[in-house]
């Protein structure tokens, strides 16, 4: 009794299956819906430049993500970091005036938060969730001390520079590519899927646990960075409220994209990318629409919901054939 | 013995997608008769069994329980009516105890409304273990406490609540030891002589041959007979299972014990809790070394350190070739050493990964083009070694999840071919597993020892380690308590007689 | 199974898609779920007020302009009725709105974004958080703006809408003048140590605004009075956790009797009810506040300020605005609202039976507000007695 993998049988064929394309479809399907209502309005370059420009932000910050969430971890201090990481730079620009210096203290700071979470979950055996937890704590309170006034202000210089669409689309093209390579192409996306699924089997087979979380955690850190300094050139403000809630809508934007917040195997990079898009694509259209912003809500919880019942797989129940 | 079958089934068929599970089976099982069941994996015997417990429903056919229509709703609904069962896998609850666990869904007795008599339940319970005979258990105590085999026979106490008119044991005896079996045969012999029938599902041959009265054999989901107990016999019931005569030799044919001079793996005054103590070995070139024992002696953890699994209180593991202490599983790897753990599908297996993904595991190196990993040389990679190991499945991206216990374990093994493993530490390498992959298993170590490469079994299996191993170390308490030489007058007695 | 999703997945589409398309049809400026307030069009006015909002003898001009708002919640009470406010004004005058929710700097700018993608001609902000950010963004597509419910405070701020064509104007209470009825009244009291629950950090936004506020008048009536009034101030789990402040204040300071919330009393009172210490405890809030009846009954809220927007007065700085007829034209026009200051049950009955939730002016009245003269005596007489003597309608 050999495989047959010639004449393949048909409903065990290879996963293309309905639920990963169906958050595709449903963005494609958006897209359609809006343009129809609002008369093409919403696809009028201006309008489309808008959307790249809000989504920006979480896409990158996502795209990083997507790498602690496939080996299984969630990090809810994303949004203190960033905000750690625009106040610094906004001190940083505003003191030497320079963008690669602003640039590197961004990303540094998101390393900094992103290394100890890492080695506090790892070598101290903490869940992740409460290391990361415990550092967006720190930041908080860290933040209070750097932002007296309450509010700073990023130089025009820098900020208008950078804040510009061709710039954003290269970044934004370079990043993706990138986080593909590693995630699909590398030892580094296909481990962290591994520990996602099944960490001490991935252990038994050799890996080294520990260290690919904390490359996962590296590579969220350096997208964040990057995310946090484009996102204080275009809000010109850094304050304690910057960012906030940033993981939530990671979190919210990676299902929404149709993959599991458990990580493992499943995982994939275009998630990121699709959820976020929808979020801000949905924003967008229904103001473009006039709805009613109590139907926007309504209509929201309703989308989130067939995400979750559509995608995400049940347990199975009974016995499998043996 | 009644001329009325107790439990009748009519042209029985079910499918799971694409795969005929049951094909028109018929079968009655008669009052007072232990009934065996066996087939390879994919036979369709742990469906029918669960068919028959309620688990889940047949696609087509009738089900006639002491002459009456007989369709259960669910397993509670089976066991009311009289059919209990006792599964494969682990089937108690952690953290509750002991008669919590007996009594599971069957609570209501014992008081109303949520508040369950305590005290009453856990009498009720001590009367159950009594009945079976299961002694040194305490039913107000933690189930935590109690070790795996310790646990199976609570859920045949669990079964045994209202001694059913049928009981169902699938494949329960792996679980068990000596002790346990021999109250498990205890039980099933009651029941005959209380005119009680029990469908019994094995791998055992001769644990079948001994208890059965009649074996049904089935294979690919058709019956293909039921053999009288003066008609069973060894090769016959193989090749029914089978379909064809099993070419050669099982295990190996030949006696020649010997092995390479060389040391590859040395173990030295290794201690791992109260499991292993100051333990020694070496492990050579060419050579398969067998680890024998009983559950507790220590065995296991041997295979978990000798991997770096786990790190030893003393002592430490060296690979001779390359002089680099075993202190975890990478390194392991990366001295060219392969690991089968016991627990398939919690330690060795990722199960919602794709076959792929769990062969390519430890060898992503080699599908590398470019410095990045091809696509297009994981499947080959890939494809390579499931053909190799004739997995059946239906693409090298289905779920490992969906394959059965022995192809499973082909997975486990093509990860570990794929990265030309030159020692290979197998635990309970074929636990649960039908007797076709159990051959092609045997006869793939047979040939890694002519290639020269090294395995250490260890295994709870007597015949198997005689069978297969150039020395067997027999361990006790976590020391050695003897060690043999292969040789064709070897017997399991001898090796028991060490290990207890 | 497989077929059960199949047409589940169908079944979701189709509604998804058949609700989207509805409600993107439905006209804007409609609430379906009207929220707490129910917005009735005239009330009890004084007597020449006739029953329908337009009345006969009123002809509506034609508005071909759109117009949008972002407010910060949904939920919260303030945001929610200046949005029911703009959107009864607007359907009064047959001028289409926009609500969109936006909070924090970036949550400013996406909505404004937004709104300026879907071509509206005007916006109402209601924070200025972003400003930096979002002017530029106006100037670009020569959207102007008014400010309610607050005022570009800082210096730089200040300076960037001064020199904006686009800002239109602003009306707001004074935060400092509230703050000093507040604190004046907690100091006629006697107090001598006083509970402050403010954000952590002088925050740029109007509760930083008030915070300090408070410490300068308490600095300052201490080297008039050679008095030493202490502030205290709690701690808690964020720069927000209001909650959290009064619950470390009642917990350390058992004696202290009185507070001053730069917010709502109703985030400070739970933790004194918590605590078992309402009456003991006088609280005097900066913000309406929904527990006020409870509060009040019971002696722990002792004064609150309610009704911080004059919503009819920001509209009409738009919409006279957009009708050609700009009501300032050598810089924007800034308005200062009279603070509702409610300190005793009447105060608050009045309140409730002459100002919260009603649509104060009808259509007649706001055509009739034309010139910048007639729309701060409109502004100033939007005090308490007014509302209840009707008086806040007579502007001559």
């Amino acid at each position: 009794m050999n495989t047959q993998t010639a004449g393949r049988p048909a409903g065990a064929a290879r996963k293309i299956d309905l639920r990963s394309i169906l958050p595709v479809v449903g963005l494609a399907a958006i897209i359609v819906v809006f343009s129809v209502a609002t008369g093409g309005s919403f696809l009028n370059p201006s309008n489309l430049a808008t959307i790249l420009n809000q989504s920006f932000t979480l896409i990158l910050a996502a795209l990083g993500a997507s790498f602690i969430y496939a080996h299984g971890s969630l990090d809810v201090s994303l949004g203190s970091v960033c905000m750690m990481s625009c106040i610094c730079c906004v001190h940083v620009a505003r003191a030497t005036g320079s963008a690669v210096l602003t640039i590197l203290t961004a990303i540094g700071v998101c390393l900094i938060c992103g290394v100890i979470v890492a080695v506090i979950s790892c070598k101290l055996n903490v869940m992740a969730f409460v290391a990361s937890l415990c550092v967006s704590f720190v930041c908080q309170g860290l933040a209070g001390e750097l932002v007296a006034t309450g509010e700073i202000i990023m130089p025009d210089t820098i900020a208008t520079t950078f804040n510009q669409p061709w710039i954003k689309v290269i970044v934004l093209i370079v990043t993706v590519a990138v986080c593909y390579i590693l995630f699909e192409h590398t030892k580094i996306g296909h481990y962290n899927k591994a520990i996602g699924g099944n960490a001490e089997a991935a252990r038994q087979s050799g890996i080294q646990v520990d260290r690919y979380k904390l490359i996962a955690y590296i590579i969220c850190s350096i997208t964040l960075g990057i995310s946090s300094f484009f996102l204080i050139c275009r809000v010109s403000a850094a304050a304690t409220t910057t960012g906030s809630g940033l993981h939530m809508d990671v979190m919210l934007a990676v299902i929404l994209g149709g993959m599991s917040i458990r990580g493992g195997p499943k995982s994939n990079i275009h998630a990121p990318i699709i959820g976020s898009l929808i979020t801000y694509i949905l924003t967008n259209g229904f103001t473009l629409c006039g709805v009613s912003v109590y139907w926007v809500q309504f209509l929201k919880g309703i989308i989130f919901l067939a995400v979750i019942i559509l995608v995400f797989e049940r347990k199975h129940r009974g016995a499998l054939p043996s | 013995m009644n001329k009325e079958p107790l439990l009748e089934i009519q042209q029985m068929s079910k499918s799971f997608g694409p795969t005929k599970a049951l094909q028109n089976v018929d079968m009655r099982i008669y009052r007072g008769q232990v009934r065996g069941l066996i087939g390879e994996n994919g036979s369709g015997k742990s469906t029918i069994s669960s068919i028959i417990a309620g688990m889940q429903p047949a696609d087509s056919g009738k089900m006639l329980f002491k002459g009456e229509p007989y369709t259960p709703a669910s397993m509670l609904d089976a066991a009311g009516q009289g059919i209990a069962m006792i599964v494969q896998e682990a089937g108690t609850i952690a953290n509750i105890t002991v008669a919590e666990n007996i009594f599971l869904g069957k609570e209501s007795r014992f008081g109303r409304c949520g508040f369950i008599n305590k005290k009453r339940m856990e009498q009720a319970a001590q009367e159950v273990l009594d009945k079976v005979g299961i002694t040194g258990v305490d039913p107000a105590g933690s189930i935590n406490r109690l070790n795996f085999e310790e646990r199976k026979l609570i859920e045949i106490a669990r079964a045994m609540i209202e001694t059913p008119e049928i009981l169902i044991v699938d494949e329960t005896t792996t679980a068990l030891s000596l002790k346990g079996r021999e109250l498990l045969y205890g039980l099933m012999k009651r029941l005959r002589d209380e005119d009680r029938s029990v469908l019994f599902i094995s791998h055992d041959l001769d644990e079948l041959m001994e208890t059965c009265d009649v074996l049904t054999v089935l294979r690919d989901g058709i019956l293909i007979d039921n053999l009288e107990r003066e008609d069973m016999e060894h090769e016959r019931i193989k090749e029914l299972m089978v379909g064809r005569k099993i070419e050669g030799d099982y295990y190996r044919s030949d006696f020649d014990g010997s092995f390479g001079e060389k040391v590859v793996l040395r173990v030295e005054q290794v201690t791992v809790g109260r499991e292993l103590e100051n333990f020694d070995l070496e492990l050579h070139e060419g050579e398969i070394l067998g680890i024998g024992g009983l559950s507790g002696s220590g065995m296991h953890e041997l295979g978990r350190v000798a991997f770096g699994v786990e790190k030893p209180i003393t002592g430490q593991v060296v690979v001779e070739g390359s002089g680099d202490r075993i202190d975890d599983s990478h390194t392991a790897v990366r001295n060219s050493m392969g690991y089968v753990s016991k627990n398939r599908d919690l330690e060795a297996l990722i199960l919602q990964a794709s076959i792929r993904d769990n062969i390519l595991l430890p060898s992503y190196h080699q599908v590398k083009q470019g410095g990045l990993i091809s696509k297009r040389k994981l499947r080959q990679f890939a494809q390579e070694q499931v053909d190799h190991m004739a997995v059946k499945c239906a693409s090298i991206h289905q779920e490992v999840q969906f394959l059965s216990g022995g192809n499973k374990q082909k997975v486990v093994f093509a990860k570990w071919f794929g990265t030309n493993a030159d020692i290979l530490i197998l635990d309970c390498p074929t636990r649960g597993i039908d007797i076709g992959v159990k051959t092609t298993m045997y006869r793939l170590m047979a040939q890694l020892k002519k290639q020269g490469k090294s395995i250490l079994m260890i295994s709870e299996e007597l015949t198997e380690l005689i069978g297969m191993c150039d020395r067997i170390m027999i361990l006790k308490d976590g020391h050695l308590a003897r060690e043999f030489q292969r040789s064709p007058d070897l017997s399991e007695s001898d090796l028991i007689r060490e290990m207890i | 199974m497989k077929k059960h999703l199949r047409i589940l997945a169908m079944l979701l589409a189709a509604v998804l898609c058949l609700g989207m398309l509805a409600a993107c049809n439905n006209s804007t400026g409609e609430t379906s779920n009207p929220p707490a307030n129910e917005s009735q069009p005239a009330g009890d006015e004084n007597t020449d007020a006739p029953e329908a909002s337009d009345g006969p003898g009123v002809t509506i001009p034609e508005a071909n302009f759109k117009l949008g708002c972002v407010v910060y919640s949904l939920t919260d009470a303030v945001p929610v009725n200046i949005k029911n406010m703009l959107e009864a004004y607007c359907e009064m005058l047959n001028v289409e709105l926009m609500v969109v929710q936006g909070n924090g700097a970036e949550g400013n700018l996406q909505a404004i974004e937004n709104l300026i993608a879907a071509d509206v001609d005007g916006i109402f902000l209601h924070s200025a958080e972003g400003l930096d950010a979002f002017l530029p963004v106006l100037e670009e597509a020569e959207v102007p703006f008014v400010f309610g419910s607050t005022k570009a405070m800082t210096d730089s701020a200040k300076e960037l809408v001064s020199n904006s064509k686009m800002f239109l104007g602003q009306v707001s209470f004074d935060d400092v003048e509230v703050m000093r009825l507040l604190t004046d009244a907690v100091l006629e009291a006697g107090a001598t140590e006083i509970g402050l629950i403010a954000p952590t950090n002088v925050t740029p936004n109007y509760l930083g605004i008030r915070k300090q506020a408070v410490m300068d008048i308490v600095e300052k009536y201490n080297a008039d009075n050679n008095a030493s009034v202490v502030l205290r101030e709690g701690t808690g789990t964020s720069y927000f956790d209001f909650a959290g402040f009064t619950s470390s204040l009642l917990a350390n300071y058992p004696s202290l009797e009185y507070y001053i919330t730069v917010t709502t009393g109703d985030s400070a009172y739970q933790p004194i009810l918590l605590a078992e210490r309402e009456g003991k405890v006088k609280l005097y809030a900066a913000n309406r506040t929904d527990t006020a009846e409870a509060a009040m009954a019971d002696g722990t809220l002792q004064a609150y300020v309610a009704g911080t927007e004059h919503i009819a007065a920001e509209f009409l700085i738009m919409y006279n605005h957009m009708m050609g007829n700009p009501l300032s034209t050598d810089g924007y026009i800034d308005l200062t609202s009279p603070a509702l200051y409610i300190d005793s049950a009447d105060k608050y009955n009045d309140f409730n039976t002459y100002y919260n939730g009603k649509v104060l002016y009808d259509a007649e009245f706001l055509l009739g507000i034309d010139s910048l003269d007639k729309l701060e005596a409109m502004v100033n007489a939007a005090t308490l007695e007014n509302f209840v003597s009707g008086e806040y309608l007579n502007i001559d």
